[in-house]
Order: structure tokens, then sequence, then C-alpha cells
């Protein structure tokens, strides 16, 4: 409302027959730069409004905000713990913005999934720029096969989750194909297609997947 | 690195983001009710709630200490942007030597303050303060 008042009473002096050209561009520049402001003004939470948000949170919303912590960690084989904490500390000092109409736990969920996805490419990042900047060849080709080896392993190492993940359903093909084609990167309705399920049953069946996944990954990361 | 593990590192990334999704969409009957079976929610609050007051305290911590570092910093520029008018030292030195008591006793080169250079004005100006010579105040009859 505040808004659209200051506007409009600009608009109104701007229709003065004695104003110069100059003077207009101030203006309108003016009234450019505090639009902007208000607009910014309204659409992100303050850090106090962060803080009281959180604090204000359901039993569930913080089960939520757990458990994607440990699903994100999981991945990058990295503390939950430190990744939820890392993104408190980010949204509290202000290096993520939380837009207003996007409620907190879905703002803190994609702040640590951009922390964990961050950190994985920095560790990647760093392995590559070591690769540059070895001075030697011969030690360029023991960090070569030491990195392959590394590499090696870690293919290893995700691969035996996969099968891990999917060995969570012998009896279970539909859910065994649905968490299959989700890591395959298949669409909603191509899933449905490729389980041949109805929607209500796939629905269903997709519940019981993350479920049983979900409790696979909270189990690992509280060993 | 786009190679391998990096492609089934997003596969692994890809079904989180589906859990995480199908996980928001639950109803919070749902989610209590599952969680209850491994672990009291009401318990789970508590330690997430603890972890968030860690936050707050480290993020107030970092804010404190940029705080500090930005006052000292203003501190050191404000030293460095010192302003001395020199006709004010030399009126300055001028009544210091008049006010010199006589066990005090001053080089010829001190009495005849039009060959100091600035600096060495400034240099004995400060030794006189550190001796304890009082500089009377300017009484505007220049």
């Amino acid at each position: 409302m505040r808004l659209a008042a200051s506007a409009t009473d600009i608009s109104g002096k701007n229709n003065s027959s004695d104003m110069s050209e100059a003077e207009e561009s101030t203006r309108i520049e003016y009234r450019r730069g505090r639009e902007t402001r208000l607009k910014a003004d309204v659409s992100v939470r303050s850090r106090d409004e962060i803080e009281t948000a959180i604090q204000s949170l359901a039993d569930a919303q913080w089960i939520r905000l757990r458990k994607a912590a440990e699903y994100f960690a999981w991945v990058y084989d990295i503390e939950a713990k430190d990744l939820l904490q890392e993104a408190f500390c980010r949204a509290l000092a202000g290096d993520r913005k939380c837009p207003k109409h996007v409620g907190v736990v879905k703002f803190l969920v994609e702040a640590m999934r951009s922390i964990a996805n961050g950190e994985g490419q920095r560790v990647e990042n760093q392995v590559d720029k070591d690769a540059i900047d070895a001075p030697d060849v011969v030690d360029l080709l023991k960090d070569s096969t030491q990195r392959a080896d590394e590499a090696m392993i870690e293919v290893e190492k995700e691969e035996e989750t996969r099968q891990s993940v999917l060995g969570l359903f012998p009896d279970d093909p539909h859910a065994r194909d649905i968490a299959d084609g989700i890591l395959a990167g298949y669409s909603g309705q191509e899933l449905r297609e490729l389980t041949d399920l109805d929607e209500t049953a796939y629905a269903s069946k997709r519940r019981y997947m993350s479920r049983k996944i979900g409790k696979f990954i909270s189990g690992r990361q509280r060993k | 690195m786009t190679g391998p593990d990096s492609k089934k590192r997003d596969a692994l990334m890809r079904l989180a983001d589906a859990l995480v999704e199908d996980l928001l969409a639950m109803p919070d009957q749902e989610v209590l009710a599952e969680f209850a079976e491994l672990e009291e929610p009401g318990k789970n609050a508590d330690r997430m709630r603890a972890l968030f007051e860690e936050s707050v305290l480290k993020v107030n911590k970092q804010r404190l200490k940029k705080a500090q570092a930005g006052v000292a910093t203003e501190r050191g520029n404000s030293r460095s942007g010192n302003v001395v008018i020199i006709s004010d030292v030399r009126d300055r030195f001028r009544r210091a030597l008049a006010a010199c008591p006589p066990d005090v006793r001053l080089t010829l080169a001190a009495r005849n303050e039009n060959e100091l250079s600035d600096a060495d004005m400034l240099g004995m100006l400060q030794d006189l303060e550190e001796l304890g010579i009082a500089i009377p105040e300017d009484r505007g009859d220049k």
C-alpha cells in the first residue's frame, strides 16, 4: 500500500509543466530506488524474524530439518549436525536471504542442500587444482595414481550404497524400480509409466520407498 | 570433476532430493508417528533447539569480532588522519619558550624558532610536554 501511494505521489508531481528533464530523471531514479528498497524490505525476513521463526518450530518441523540434514549429509559423507548448524549460521549472519513467502524449514533445507553440494564441489575442485599445481612429473604421476585409486574407491563405495538402497526392497520390484528410476533421473510421470502403477498406487508405493530409505539413511547417520 | 564418481553422487543427490520432497509433503502426524518409533520427538526438538542456540552464540561472537576489528581499523584511521596546523604549533612553541622556567636550558637553535624545521619543532614541543612543562593557553593577543 505504501509503495502504491509513494508512486502515485511522485507521478502526480511528474505532471507539473515547469519540471526540467534533469529533475524528472532524478525523480524517476529516486522512485525506482525507493520502490526497490521497499520491495526488498517486504520480501526478505530480518535476522530477528528468522530467529523467532526457528525458535518457534514445532516438533514435526524439527524432525523434518534433522532428517533433511541426514539425507544430504549421507550423500557427501559429512556430519548432519555440522550441516544443519552451518545452515543456521548462514541464515542468521545474512549470508543467505530468506524470502518472506518461503517457509523457514524449506529455506533451511535449501540452504543445507546448497552447502552440502558446495562442500562436495569444493573438495572435488581441490583435487583438480592439486593436479595442476603438482610441480614434479613423478609427483604428478604418483598423485594421479593415488587420485585414480581414491576415485575408484569412491565409485565402489557409491555403487555399494546404491546396491544397499536397492537391496532394501528384495521382494518389492515396484519400490525397487522407483528408487532405481529416481537414481537414474526419471521424472514422476516416467516412473509411473515404468512401474505401470496408477496415481494412487504410485503415491502409496513411493511413500513406502521414501520411509524405508529414510530409515536406512537415518540408521547409518546415527551409527 | 565430471567423472563417474560425480555422476554417482548426482544420482544419490537426486534420491536425497526425492526423499526431502516427500518428507516436506508428509502430514505432521505421520512425521511424528514414524519418528516416535525410534526416538521421542520432544527430546529431538530440545536437542535441535540447543544446536540452534549454539549457532546463535557462534554468529554473535563472529559479529562481535567483526565489530571489534572495525573499531580498531577506525581508530587506526583516525590516528593516522590527525591534521596538524603548523602555524598553531609554532604559536604553541613560542608560548612554551616564553613560559620556560629559568632552570631549563634551551639551545640556541631552540631559541631561534624561525630556523627550526617543522619536524624539529614538533619533536621539541613533544619533549617539553613530556618534561612536564605546561604550555600556557593562547590568550588571543596575537
